[in-house]
């Protein structure tokens, strides 16, 4: 037997081990479904819009009118909002209540004369509950952008007030204000610019989003690699040491279980990607930088089953050492691997850590690539890769039906 | 069939099984945790360097403005930064260009830094917004700096004294601020957090359902054949059972609980021991239909994830998708969520109880019939 024809073999026995392998190849399924379902109603807007929203503005202040047009029209246009004018406070109430708008900003009289003279001054903003994932990420980015307005006309109020008693004039000093103002007004209205990007804002908001899609996809191949570890244990135990296979076709075995695990794993990556793809607009471009990220993690996963399955003599106790190993891992990943302030030896295991690696050059390269941490990761996995399969290859022949056993064997065989 | 030598058999096993029994373990630990400073946590952790490529002073003063902000900021090269995001010493790294000051004092704010930003937190979501504000900061005081220094009225003192009014208000409070309302009366209740207590119950479910092989098991030799065999019945088998890990869950929970300081402690154990035997029994008909370990470890994780997070129990359901509220009603975790927000529950967990041991039994012995016959 040829090694192609072992590795054919052991995709047919791995895929055709009962139910586990179609359980862990359809498992992100629900899984991708209800992370999918806190984003239903952005998905749910079939015209694309971030948000459809009603705007009332009862302050005549010309300079705030002219600046909540041009956010108004600059979301418009860009495709992020359909905005409808609400004649009064209760009409843009009563537009969110029947379902005709899904956030409402009210903008009260005099909201900018009380903040130019040193007053608080308070915009209203209505959401409906069904929509209060996007609603309220919408709100927050107005709310921390419209409170440093506020501050920074509270800056130019004050500076004007200490200018006027140094002996500045009030003709000349409403014009320094009203010039000031202006000005600042403009740079609000192109904020995005600043960073070299467009919009106004919430830039970058999605984060959390792509860094949650990026957990789910390696956790998804982990536990797709369960019924590589479990095969592993039982094969170790049974076919491989009981039958005296030779030395030449145990090495054909681990490697027809590397790959048969690999193409497992990556067949949970062609269930994913397209839902990953539906849920967050990943770009098809971008496929180009995942796909080598993705072969490498089903590589290096698949090595890791094969090591932790040849460790256990049993395939249960396989399967909990893969379960306490991958939530260890991943919980440290999730919790920790950000954070500044760790022990110098957990922070080092962190940054080596495959399944961070993983979990990285899936957020970074679905979304927006930074090319240094792309190769830094791809080396981790790579490295990774070769060691859990050297450590899986000594454990595998060891205490398998590998090297020593045919050696003890070998003379009454012959 | 003698309940009492099952019972002590189990318990024997239970307690010597490390590998099931540490996942209370854990779960103990790692709630406590979660009720003690699970609620502290902030983005002051995140690292981000900051390469002040400036040549004028704007660049020091931005950086000054970062550092009073809730991400951990610190100056770099160019060359280690790029490094320390790559083998993730930082999260993000920001570069404020070398004509940084020149542009801001011309009025021209385009490109003025570039933002990195490495999608691997949680907290970085306001990030951007945060180093934009802060930029707009030092963009406000140029601005009126200049304005007054064409007006005449500007001289060093006087600018000493307006930067440090400038900071006052920066470090203040907003004037200008926005209020936000639900348009549902419900939806402005309290939020509710005693996430060490919602996620114990998660892991419980884990663990009752991982810990049931037993259940899985219709071989020849196995307990359940064995018992059936003999005359005994699954129900009086399944009580007997898990009698001991609902102990220890419950024991479990206990110092959970005390230091979750719920107001109403008393009735979140009553909830609580409803969810465990409603979760054991809903253990039982995954494990039946499991059929093996290799198929309940999957389906554990998938089933406990569902379950738990339609019932509310791992994070809170948005209100838009209040149709699970009720969907959920059928769940364990649905009624022992209700309790933790102080609503009713006792009737509904007794229902439910009944309903997944009903289930529970039905499966059993229908499963155990087939594969008998097999």
């Amino acid at each position: 037997m040829k090694l192609f024809s072992f590795i054919l073999y052991d995709i047919k026995r791995l895929f055709g081990h009962g139910k586990t392998a179609i359980l862990a190849v359809l498992a992100p399924i629900p899984v991708v479904l209800m992370f999918g379902l806190f984003l239903a109603p952005v998905l749910a807007d079939g015209d694309g819009a971030f948000i459809t929203g009603a705007l009332c503005n009862d302050d005549e202040s010309v300079l705030l009118k002219m600046m909540m047009n041009m956010v108004v029209d600059y979301e418009v246009d860009k495709g992020n909002a359909v905005i409808y004018p609400a004649a009064d406070a209760e009409a843009g109430k009563r537009m969110v209540e029947e379902g005709k708008a899904s956030v409402f900003l009210y903008i009260p009289a005099d909201t900018y004369q009380k903040a130019i003279s040193g007053e608080r001054a308070a915009m209203k903003f209505y959401y409906a509950p069904p929509h209060a994932f996007d609603a309220l990420t919408f709100q927050s980015g107005i709310k921390s952008s419209i409170s440093v307005f506020g501050q920074s006309i509270r800056v130019i109020s004050a500076a004007g007030e200490a200018a006027e008693a140094r002996g500045l004039s009030g003709d000349k000093l409403g014009e320094v204000r009203d010039k000031a103002v202006t000005e600042l007004i403009s740079v609000y209205l192109h904020r995005g610019e600043i960073i070299g990007k467009n919009g106004v804002f919430l830039l970058g908001g999605d984060y959390h989003l792509r860094y949650a899609l990026a957990i789910l996809f390696a956790a998804c191949a982990f536990f797709a690699s369960f019924p590589v570890m479990y095969l592993t244990s039982i094969d170790k135990a049974g076919v491989l040491s009981k039958r005296s296979v030779p030395a030449q076709k145990t090495v054909y075995f681990f490697i027809a279980r590397i790959v048969s695990g690999t193409v497992l794993i990556l067949c949970t990556f062609a269930v994913m990607y397209p839902m990953a793809r539906a849920l967050r607009q990943v770009e098809m471009k971008n496929v180009l930088s995942v796909l080598p990220g993705m072969i490498l993690t089903a590589l290096t996963y698949s090595a890791l089953a094969v090591l932790i399955g040849s460790l256990f003599r049993h395939g249960q106790s396989s399967l909990w050492a893969g379960l306490y190993f991958g939530a260890a891992c991943f919980a440290g990943v999730t919790f920790l691997s950000d954070k500044a302030g760790l022990p110098a030896f957990v922070s080092f295991l962190m940054r080596i850590s495959p399944v961070r690696a993983s979990v990285s050059i899936f957020s970074n390269a679905m979304f927006n690539l930074m090319a240094e941490r792309y190769a830094q990761d791809m080396l981790i996995l790579a490295v990774s890769f070769v060691l859990f399969t050297a450590a899986g290859f000594f454990a595998y022949r060891k205490r398998g039906a590998g090297f020593f056993a045919y050696r003890k064997r070998g003379a009454a065989y012959e | 069939m003698n309940n009492l030598a099952i019972m002590k058999g189990r318990t024997r096993a239970l307690l010597t099984d490390f590998r099931s029994l540490a996942i209370i373990i854990i779960a103990v630990i790692v709630c406590i945790y979660i009720s003690l400073y699970g609620e502290g946590e902030t983005a002051k952790q995140i690292r981000i360097k900051v390469v002040n490529e400036d040549a004028g002073t704007l660049g020091a003063h931005l950086v000054e403005l970062l550092n009073e902000e809730n991400y951990e900021f610190s100056v770099v090269s160019r060359e280690n930064a790029v490094r320390e995001v790559a083998v993730n010493k930082a999260q993000g790294m920001i570069e404020i260009a070398p004509d940084f000051t020149e542009k801001i004092r011309k009025g021209d704010y385009q490109s003025l830094v570039k933002v990195t930003v490495m999608a691997d937190s949680y907290d970085m979501t306001f990030f951007t917004e945060i180093v934009i504000n802060d930029i707009v900061k030092v963009f406000t005081e140029v601005l009126i700096e200049g304005k007054l220094e064409d007006a005449g009225v500007m001289d060093e003192a006087y600018r000493e004294k307006f930067r440090s009014l400038a900071t006052g208000i920066w470090n203040g409070e907003s004037l200008l601020d926005i209020e936000t309302f639900a348009m549902e009366e419900d939806a402005e209740a309290e939020e509710v957090n005693f996430y060490g207590i919602r996620w114990y119950a998660v892991l419980t479910m884990f663990y009752l359902i991982i810990s049931g092989t037993w259940m899985c098991d219709y071989a020849s030799t196995g307990l359940l054949k064995r018992v059936v065999g003999s005359g005994g019945r699954i129900s009086s088998l399944f009580v007997v059972q898990m009698l001991p890990e609902l102990t220890v869950t419950v024991l479990g929970f206990v110092p959970v609980l005390i230091v979750s300081k719920h107001p109403d402690p008393g009735k979140v154990l009553l909830s609580f021991v409803l969810y465990a035997c409603s979760t054991a029994a809903l253990a039982l008909v995954t494990c039946s239909l499991s059929g093996k370990f290799a198929n309940l470890i999957l389906s554990a994780t998938v089933i406990t994830m569902a379950a738990s997070l339609f019932s509310g129990l791992i994070c809170d359901i948005p209100d838009w998708a209040a149709i699970w509220d009720k969907v959920s009603g059928f769940l364990p975790g649905h009624w022992y969520f209700n309790t933790v927000c102080g609503k009713p529950f006792l009737l509904g967990a007794l229902i439910v109880l009944v309903f997944w041991f009903a289930a529970g039994i039905f499966t059993s012995w229908s499963l155990g019939i087939k594969r008998g016959n097999e």
